[in-house]
């Protein structure tokens, strides 16, 4: 399956992820994404998420001059992208677990919702 | 965090400019936050992956913009740049116009003008009135003069509801009037504008309208053919006639000629103080003053006593002494011919004397 249609619904999880120990500009964050196995995600698609969590307040950002080039902006996660990353990670694996169930099969026995958060 | 890089490459500033210009309808706080920090972004990726990695800019602001919440392709928002930008030129006018009635030379007059604005609300409100007046359906012949086609009654109706509007509109609590000056909409500040240029126009038209039917009234009235053009007298291309030199056929001057018209009424001059400016002929002790030409006083006589002293009174002098001979098919040529011959031989015996009295002397 395309990972892009995937990636539509939790991007937003995916980059207060990469952001939550660490501040990082826009396409140091595309690139940890990257390593951590989003290989196909958009650079753009990644800056407009960007833009969004800062505008919802779940964001920080600042811009860092450089001497001998554009400015870098920088993102850094605040208390409420905190609290966004933990409601969305439950909701997460509560929707992944539903999901295993159901690939698994009727035979297989249901495990416990959200045990594993 | 790594503050230094090289200088942005060509394509990659390209690039961030097109994405840009694709964002153009965003607000200008929204675009700056989605394109701050991309030109670093996309140098980063260029230099990792070369400029192939820059793909379509097109395919890239629909993707930006689509994870950023946006509609992902420009909304057609055609009504307010240009509501904006007519905002804004009006704001341009009417700050030159202050300029303009600041300067020290204006500025006294143009606060005369301004403490006169009621009066021009009034004024506008009564060619709204009349302009009114006139659409309505129907014609009321007995209406207000300046307020014509209607009653009386329903004119000044029509005139107070305009006033009171107009007021209210220039004192801006009515719309399109209302809200301060600077924060009324563009609609209507460029109704109010519209509306007084418009009351301007039309008022020519209303002001023809009175002035149409005043003059049909003063004809009704009989204004023109008896009450001010009887006192007029004798007219000659349209002046008043003072008095008459004539002469006759033969082009000599006449003193004494009685005039009358075609129904033997003696002519009538009459030029303003005409009594007291000539000395009218006598018929018996009845002054007649359609006898020409008229002798002309020296200096006005406006009393009785006056008129008795003639000193300096004398006929007038007429602009030339003789004129040319005339002829008319109605009168026989034998007599218009027959005199003529027999001034010649007067002249040519005056000239025959004057050669003998001349070679006498010699």
């Amino acid at each position: 399956m395309d990972q892009t249609q995937l990636l539509k619904g939790v991007l937003d999880l995916a980059v207060l992820a990469v952001v939550q120990d660490e501040d990082g500009y826009g396409y140091d964050i595309v690139r940890r994404l990257r390593e951590g196995g989003l290989a196909e995600v958009g650079d753009a698609s990644v800056y407009g998420t960007l833009r969004r969590l800062y505008a919802a307040g779940a964001l920080t950002s600042y811009v860092v001059p450089s001497e001998s080039g554009p400015h870098r902006k920088y993102y850094g996660i605040t208390p409420i992208g905190r609290e966004q990353l933990a409601r969305q990670r439950d909701d997460w694996h509560a929707f992944a677990t539903t999901l295993d169930g159901l690939l698994a099969g009727p035979a297989a026995p249901a495990p416990a919702r959200g045990a594993s958060a | 965090m790594n503050t230094t890089q090289l200088p942005v490459r060509p394509d990659v500033t390209a690039f961030v400019a097109r994405v840009r210009e694709l964002l153009a309808d965003l607000p200008e706080e929204d675009r700056l936050e989605l394109t701050e920090g991309l030109e670093a972004d996309l140098a980063d990726q260029v230099a990792e992956h070369g400029g192939g990695v820059l793909g379509d800019p097109e395919a890239y602001a629909r993707e930006l913009r689509a994870a950023a919440g946006f509609d992902p392709v420009a909304r057609r928002r055609v009504r307010v740049p240009r509501g904006r930008s007519a905002s804004e030129l009006l704001d341009g006018v009417r700050g030159w116009w202050d300029d303009q009635v600041a300067r020290p030379r204006v500025a006294p007059a143009w606060s005369v003008v301004v403490a006169l604005r009621p009066a021009w609300w009034v004024f506008r409100a009564w060619v709204a009135a009349v302009a009114f007046c006139i659409l309505v359906p129907g014609y009321t012949p007995w209406s207000l003069a300046w307020l014509p086609g209607v009653s009386p009654g329903v004119g000044l109706g029509v005139l107070a509801v305009c006033v009171v509007g107009s007021t209210l509109v220039g004192l801006g609590r009515l719309w399109p009037g209302s809200a301060p000056t600077g924060s009324r909409g563009v609609a209507a500040r460029l109704l109010v504008v519209g509306l007084n240029v418009l009351a301007l126009g039309v008022t020519s038209f209303a002001a023809e309208k009175v002035s149409d039917v005043q003059w049909e009234r003063d004809r009704a009235n009989g204004f023109y053919d008896s009450s001010w053009t009887k006192d007029l007298g004798v007219m000659n291309r349209g002046e008043q006639v003072c008095n008459i030199a004539a002469y006759d056929a033969d082009g000599q001057p006449l003193v004494g000629v009685q005039l009358y018209d075609q129904d033997g009424r003696p002519l009538d001059v009459r030029c303003h103080g005409q009594q007291g400016r000539t000395v009218p002929w006598m018929l018996g002790d009845v002054t007649r003053w359609n006898v020409f030409p008229l002798g002309e006083r020296a200096f006005p006589a406006r009393r009785a006593a006056q008129r008795e002293d003639l000193e300096g009174a004398a006929f007038p002098v007429p602009d030339r002494a003789t004129t040319p001979a005339v002829t008319n098919p109605l009168v026989p040529a034998e007599a218009e011919a027959e005199p003529a011959p027999t001034r010649k031989k007067d002249d040519d015996r005056r000239e025959g004397e004057r050669r003998e009295r001349d070679v006498s002397r010699r």
